[in-house]
C-alpha cells in the first residue's frame, strides 16, 4: 500500500467513526440526569421486572424534560463506598443517589444538599403523608432534612405454610413462644435425607434480620436517643435462645456466614420453613419460576412477648451531592418518584411505600396479599439509629459478637457485655 | 556489562515513568495517607506514626496476621509440593499430554469470585454436591461455623486456582535440565530417587525459590477466597489482612489506620521474600556452594 493511500484510508476510517458522534450532537440530545442507586431502585422506578404493573415512572418524568437517564447500580457497600468517594470530589458526575439510612451518618450529610430550602421552594405533593418517624435518620442534629425517603425495608416473618403442615402446624404463629416452638417442630430430616432448618436468618448480611428476632425479645443495641443498652436481661435471653436453636439444629449450620442470596434458596427450595426477611422478599419466595413452594410462602409480622408485634425497618432516601451539576433536574425527579400517586405506582413495581396511605389503594391490595400485615409491622417498626459517623462499624461489632455467642464461641452474658463494652465509644449522641 | 547510552535510556524512559506512575506514586501516596486520620470528605490531619500504633494495639489485626501467616504458608507449600509432583509427572512422559495440559491449566482460566462462589456452593453440607457427600460419609466439616476450618476451605480453593502457575514455573524450570546428566548418572547406576535428590532438586533451587518468592508475595494479599466464602467470619475469627484492610478503609471510612495496615502488609511480604532472595543471592554468588 502507498503510503498516499494509507493516509487516505486512515483519513476515510476517521470520518466513519466520528459519524454516530456528530449526529447526537446535532439531535441535541438534552442534559444527563446520573443516578447512583442499587438495582432495585431502578427497577421500581422503571418497572423494569417482568410482572409488575406500576409503568415506566422515571423514563416518563424523562421524556417529559428531554432528559436522558443515566442510572449506575451496584451493591449495598461498593455503592456507597463510591458515592462517599464522588461526594468527597469538588464536582462529581453523580446528579442523584439513593443512600440507604445506615449510611446517613454526619459525614454523609456534611456533603449533601440540604432540603429544607428546596422544600420551601418547590413542594412535594402531600409532604406530611410521609412518615415523621421515617424522617428521624434523616435530619442533621440541627433538624435539617438533607435526604427524602423512598424505600423501607421492613422485616417480616416468612413461613412455608406447606411444610408448617407438613409438621402438624395449621396457623401461624402468634407469640414468640409459638414461634420458638413452631421452629423446633418444623426442623427435621426429610426422609431423602435432606435436612430442613426450622428458621432462617441472613446473619452474615448486616445487624438488621438478627435484631428483629432479639427485638422479639425486647432486646435493643441502642435507644432512640443513642443511649447504648445492648448489655441487657432481654439481650442475653434472646442470644441464649438463639444458641440453643443453633445446638438443636433449628439454626442453619451455616449462620454465620449466611447471606441474602442462600437464605432465598433455602426458602425457595424449602430448606428452611420460616426466615426472617424484609416483606418485599415475597414476590421473590414466590416466584413461580424459581420458587419450588410458589403461592405457598406467607408473611406476617413478627410476634413478640404478649401479644406484640416487631420489626425493624431500613429506610432508602434520595440525597442531592453538593457538587451535583444538576441540582435542580435532581430535586424535580426526587419530587415525582415522592408524590402520593407515584409512590403507589412504585409499590406497584415492587417497592417498600413509605407512605402508608398507599396500603390502602385496591390495586396494591389485590397484587400484595400482605398489605395489612405489613401496615401492622410498619406501625410497629423500629429504625436503628445510625446518626453518628461509626454506625457502620457498631453493625459489625454487634454482627461479630452476636455470632460469636449464636454458634458457641462466647457466652450470651461476655458478648452482650462486650456488645456495650464496644459500642460506647463508637455511639456518640448527637448535639 | 554494556554502558547504558542516552538513547538507551530514552527508550527505556516511558516504562520508567509509567511504573512510576501506577506504583511509586500511588504507594507513596498511601504512605502519606497512612500518617494522618482521614476519611470521605474530610481533609487529611496529622497523626505521625498513630495509626500504626492504632493497628498494632487492635487484638483483631494480630488475629488477622496470623491467620495470614498459617493460611499464605500453608498454601504456598501444598502448591510447591503438589506443582512439582505434577511437574515431575509431566516431564516423565504422560500420555495424551496436551489434554492433561488444558486440564491442568484450566483453574487459572476462571476468575477467582467464580471459582470462590463455585466451590463455596459445591461445599455447601445442605445442598453441594462436595458438602453432602463428606457429611454422608461422616467426615466432618464445618467450614462455616469453624474459623480454622473456613481458612482452610479458603486456602484449599487457593491451592487450586494457583498451582497452574505453580507448575508452570516448576515443569519450566524441569525442562531446562539437561537430558545428558541424567544419561551420565544412569550409566554410574543412580537409581531414581538418587537423581531426584542428587540432581533434579539443586537443580531446581532457583525455579524453586523464584516460585516461592512470586507465590508468598501474592498470597500475602489473598483476599477474594476468603471475602467470599466466610466473609472473615464466624465472628470475624477468620479475617486476614487484605480482609481487615477492606473493612477498615471501606466499611469503617478509615483511610489512615487501613494506609498504615496496606504498608504493613508492604513490609511483611518484603521480608518473607527477602530471605529467599538472600539464600538466592547467596547461592548465585557461589553456584556449588
Amino acid at each position: 500500500m502507498q503510503r498516499r493511500d494509507l493516509i487516505k484510508n486512515s483519513a476515510a476510517l476517521l470520518a466513519a467513526t466520528q459519524l454516530p458522534l456528530a449526529a447526537r450532537a446535532q439531535s441535541g440530545g438534552g442534559a444527563t440526569l446520573t443516578i447512583l442507586s442499587h438495582k432495585v431502585h431502578e427497577n421500581v422506578s422503571r418497572g423494569l421486572v417482568a410482572g409488575t404493573s406500576g409503568g415506566d415512572i422515571a423514563g416518563e418524568w424523562a421524556t417529559r424534560h428531554n432528559v436522558k437517564l443515566n442510572w449506575v447500580t451496584a451493591d449495598i457497600d461498593p455503592m456507597h463506598d463510591r458515592l462517599m468517594r464522588e461526594m468527597s470530589l469538588r464536582e462529581t458526575s453523580i446528579d442523584l443517589a439513593l443512600v440507604i439510612n445506615k449510611y446517613a451518618t454526619p459525614r454523609l450529610s456534611a456533603l449533601v444538599e440540604p432540603l429544607d430550602p428546596l422544600l420551601a421552594k418547590e413542594p412535594i405533593e402531600d409532604f406530611a403523608g410521609i412518615p415523621a418517624n421515617l424522617m428521624s435518620g434523616l435530619r442533621t442534629a440541627e433538624g435539617a432534612l438533607f435526604a427524602m425517603p423512598f424505600r423501607h425495608a421492613t422485616t417480616g416473618l416468612h413461613f412455608n405454610e406447606t411444610i408448617l403442615k407438613e409438621r402438624g402446624i395449621t396457623r401461624p404463629p402468634r407469640t414468640l413462644d409459638e414461634l420458638l416452638e413452631y421452629a423446633r417442630k418444623a426442623a427435621h430430616t426429610r426422609a431423602d435425607g435432606q435436612k430442613v432448618y426450622g428458621l432462617t436468618v441472613p446473619a452474615a448480611a448486616g445487624p438488621f434480620a438478627v435484631l428483629s428476632f432479639l427485638n422479639a425479645f425486647g432486646a435493643e443495641l441502642t435507644d432512640q436517643k443513642l443511649q447504648v443498652r445492648a448489655n441487657s436481661p432481654q439481650m442475653i435471653r434472646g442470644l441464649r435462645t438463639m444458641n440453643q436453636l443453633y445446638k438443636e439444629g433449628v439454626l442453619p449450620t451455616n449462620y454465620a456466614t449466611l447471606s441474602i442470596d442462600e437464605v432465598i434458596t433455602q426458602m425457595q427450595t424449602g430448606l428452611s420453613a420460616m426466615a426472617f426477611d424484609p416483606f418485599a422478599r415475597f414476590t421473590t419466595y414466590n416466584d413461580p419460576n424459581k420458587s419450588r413452594f410458589p403461592g405457598q410462602i406467607k408473611v406476617i409480622p413478627i410476634p413478640a412477648e404478649e401479644g406484640r408485634v416487631v420489626a425493624m425497618t431500613e429506610v432508602w432516601a434520595f440525597v442531592i451531592p453538593k457538587g451535583s451539576k444538576n441540582k435542580a433536574l435532581a430535586w424535580s425527579l426526587m419530587r415525582e418518584l415522592s408524590s402520593p400517586a407515584n409512590t403507589i405506582r412504585a409499590a406497584l413495581n415492587g417497592n417498600g411505600p413509605v407512605r402508608p396511605a398507599a396500603y390502602a389503594d385496591a390495586r396494591l391490595q389485590q397484587r400484595l396479599p400482605y398489605t395489612k400485615e405489613e401496615a401492622l409491622a410498619i406501625a410497629n417498626a423500629k429504625l436503628l439509629p445510625s446518626n453518628y459517623n461509626a454506625a457502620a462499624q457498631a453493625g459489625a461489632v454487634f454482627m461479630e459478637e452476636s455470632q460469636a455467642a449464636v454458634i458457641g464461641l462466647k457466652t450470651p452474658e461476655a458478648a452482650a457485655a462486650d456488645i456495650e463494652k464496644r459500642l460506647a465509644p463508637l455511639v456518640r449522641p448527637r448535639a | 556489562m554494556k554502558k547504558m547510552t542516552p538513547a538507551a535510556w530514552a527508550m527505556l524512559a516511558p516504562m520508567h515513568l509509567l511504573l512510576a506512575a501506577v506504583i511509586a506514586v500511588p504507594s507513596l501516596y498511601v504512605f502519606w495517607l497512612s500518617l494522618h486520620e482521614s476519611s470521605y470528605g474530610t481533609g487529611l490531619a496529622w497523626v505521625g506514626f498513630d495509626n500504626y500504633a492504632l493497628v498494632f494495639a487492635d487484638p483483631a489485626f494480630w488475629r488477622a496476621f496470623w491467620n495470614t501467616f498459617w493460611l499464605v504458608n500453608g498454601v504456598v507449600y501444598a502448591e510447591m509440593l503438589l506443582g512439582l509432583a505434577l511437574a515431575l509427572l509431566f516431564a516423565s512422559g504422560l500420555r495424551h499430554k496436551r489434554l492433561m495440559f488444558a486440564i491442568v491449566l484450566m483453574p487459572y482460566a476462571v476468575s477467582e469470585v467464580v471459582g470462590a462462589l463455585a466451590w463455596k456452593i459445591m461445599m455447601n453440607a445442605s445442598y453441594g454436591p462436595l458438602g453432602r457427600l463428606l457429611q454422608d460419609a461422616g467426615i466432618p466439616f464445618a467450614w462455616s461455623s469453624s474459623p480454622t476450618q473456613g481458612l482452610v476451605l479458603a486456602g484449599l480453593v487457593s491451592v487450586w486456582h494457583h498451582l497452574p502457575f505453580t507448575f508452570l514455573l516448576l515443569y519450566a524450570g524441569l525442562l531446562s535440565i539437561p537430558q545428558s546428566i541424567y544419561e551420565a548418572a544412569r550409566m554410574d547406576g543412580a537409581s531414581a530417587w538418587q537423581s531426584f535428590v542428587r540432581i533434579t532438586l539443586p537443580l531446581l533451587v532457583p525455579a524453586l525459590l523464584i516460585t516461592v518468592i512470586f507465590r508468598l508475595v501474592f498470597s500475602f494479599r489473598i483476599f477474594s477466597e476468603v471475602w467470599l466464602i466466610t466473609r472473615g467470619g464466624p465472628a470475624r475469627l477468620s479475617e486476614v489482612l487484605a480482609v481487615y484492610l477492606y473493612q477498615g478503609a471501606f466499611r469503617n471510612g478509615d483511610f489512615g489506620p487501613a494506609a498504615a495496615t496496606g504498608w504493613i502488609m508492604v513490609a511483611g511480604s518484603l521480608l518473607m521474600a527477602s530471605l529467599y532472595l538472600f539464600f538466592m543471592h547467596k547461592r548465585m554468588a557461589s553456584p556449588h556452594g
